[in-house]
Order: C-alpha cells, then structure tokens, then sequence
C-alpha cells in the first residue's frame, strides 16, 4: 500500500523513555517530521489540547494514570477530530482481559510489545490509512470492534449493510458508521 | 524481513528504521543492567511494587533493543514477584532469572540463540518447580 506518512503529526505517551526515544527515531526513519513527546497522561492531555495530531501511540501502564484512562478521554472528548483521533495501544500485556478492555474503551489497534520499527510500521498504517468503520453510539465511541464480519446468532444486525457503509469509509480520513439503533 | 506488500521506498525506510534501532540497541546493556541493580535493590528494600514495574520496564524494552530472550526471561521474574504476595517468598528463584538475565548479557545472547532458549526453558523448570 502506497502511503505517506511524511505530513503525519504523532503523539507517543510512554514513561519509558527510552522505548519512547525508539518508537519516535523509528517514526522519523520513516520519514513522520513532526513527533511529539508526552511522559504522562496530564502533558498527553495538554499536548492534544492544542495539537493537532493526527495518531497517538499509547502505553498501556503508565504511572499514575494508565493508558486506557486516555483512550477513554480521547474517545469522549467533545471536538470530534480528537474523539475520532486513532490510537495505538503499545503493551506488554496481551492477555484477553486486557484486549477486551482496550477494544471496549475505543482503542484503533494494538502493539505489542517488544516492539519493532515493521510492527509499528503496519500498525500506523492499519490506524490512520485503513480505519475500521467508526462507531459513535450512546454506549461506545471507537472503531468497529467487530473486525470479522460473521453472522449474528439470533441477534439482529444494528449496523447499516456493509455495501452503503463502505461509502461512508475512506481511507486516510475518519469515518463514521451509523447505527440503526 | 520485510513485508512483500510494501513498496522498494517502504523496505528502504525499514531498512533505515531497523538500522536507527540497531543504532540505539548498542547503547542498551549499560541501561538494562541499571534496571537490574535498580530491581535488585528494591526487592532488597521489600518494595515489590516497584520491583514489579521495573520488571515490567525490562519485559518491555529488552526485546524492542534485541533482547528478546531477557523479554521472556523478565516475564517469569515478573510473574514470580507478582505471585509473592500469597506465596512462600522464593528469593532463590528471583536471584536465580536475575542471574540468568545477566548471564544473557554477559555472553551476548542477542536474538533467539539456542543457549538463549535453553536458558529460558531452565528458568520456566524452575518456576514451574517454585512452591505458590
């Protein structure tokens, strides 16, 4: 897939500095100018106050606000070009539970770690130049968390069909899908 | 090894990515073995908490730098601190995966070396051994 990564604005919140320092020289190597450095979830929070990034990278453990709580803040802000930013959870835990809880607060895609610059060259692209549908519901803001598209047993399709939504999807853009609910 | 979808200009910036990382990995050992001293220290003082993130700290760097070895070694040494709190303390078998771990880097068991992995399973033998 043909992308340019070049005019991308990143954001990388880690309190290891020197995981940060490699996720940001790796960013650059392909050719990503304009990386941002956040330690924490206050200086994240001020940085997208005035910033206007276009992917986050995120740890999942972060003292003393963990990774999921700025997921969660992203995807409830009010400004919708920050609700729909995408994110990459970087972690060391990928045990289901943790998946789960990542999925369900909005995360884009998952890192994880150790990382290397191919896995966070195919997660960027996966996150900004191939979202999933955006769902935006009373329940849940974030990316489609249905990544198969296997039929429901007994329950009923909430989704519009498939063909009228891939309209509404483009690549490189944020996108919205709307729910019949 | 790249991927076959990606564009000659995406190999050569991958090529130039895992070189910058190469780059950065040369500077690690004396970091890791700070982190070492730093978990040494705090089991020593009875912080488990924090010897528990700095084992954490080394799970995850470790492998991002070619370590992948003390990644997984890290793991068991986490999960042998972590289970310490309803457990019989098993000093031994912590002292041991640290060791293990400088081992590692003493003879530069980059990658997924076979004495690497065999080190690893040893550790793994011990831990399944370790009364909980």
């Amino acid at each position: 897939m043909n992308v340019d990564l070049k005019y991308m604005k990143v954001l990388i919140v880690e309190d290891d500095e020197h995981v940060a320092n490699m996720i940001k020289v790796v960013l650059m190597a392909f050719c990503v100018e304009n990386v941002h450095v956040a330690c924490c979830y206050d200086d994240a929070v001020d940085i997208l106050s005035h910033e206007p990034i276009d992917c986050v990278f995120v740890d999942y453990m972060m003292s003393p606000v963990g990774g999921i709580k700025l997921i969660e803040y992203i995807r409830r802000a009010q400004d919708q070009k920050l609700s729909q930013l995408p994110i990459i959870l970087c972690t060391v835990y990928t045990d289901f539970d943790k998946i789960v809880e990542a999925r369900d607060a909005g995360v884009s895609e998952i890192l994880a770690k150790p990382v290397t610059p191919m896995t966070i060259f195919n997660k960027t692209v996966a996150a900004v130049f191939k979202p999933r549908p955006f769902i935006n519901s009373l329940t849940f803001r974030g990316p489609d968390r249905r990544r198969r598209n296997i039929p429901l047993k007994g329950k009923p399709e909430r989704r519009i069909s498939d063909s009228a939504l891939a309209s509404q999807s483009t690549p490189g853009m944020q996108s919205q899908r709307v729910l019949n609910a | 090894m790249p991927d076959m979808n990606m564009t000659f200009e995406q190999q050569q910036m991958l090529a130039k990515a895992e070189a910058a990382v190469e780059k950065l990995s040369a500077g690690y050992v004396p970091i890791l073995l700070g982190e070492l001293d730093k978990l040494s220290a705090e089991l020593e003082a009875g912080n488990d908490e924090e010897a528990l993130i700095l084992a954490h700290t080394i799970q995850g760097q470790a492998g991002t730098f070619g370590w992948p070895m003390v990644t997984e070694a890290a793991h068991h040494l986490h999960q042998v601190i972590e289970a310490q709190a309803n457990s019989p303390i098993s000093s031994y078998t912590i002292k041991s995966i640290i060791d293990t771990i400088h081992m590692m880097l003493k003879n530069g068991l980059k990658g997924h070396t076979p004495q690497g992995k065999k080190l690893v399973a040893d550790i793994v033998s011990m831990v399944n051994a370790t009364p909980t």
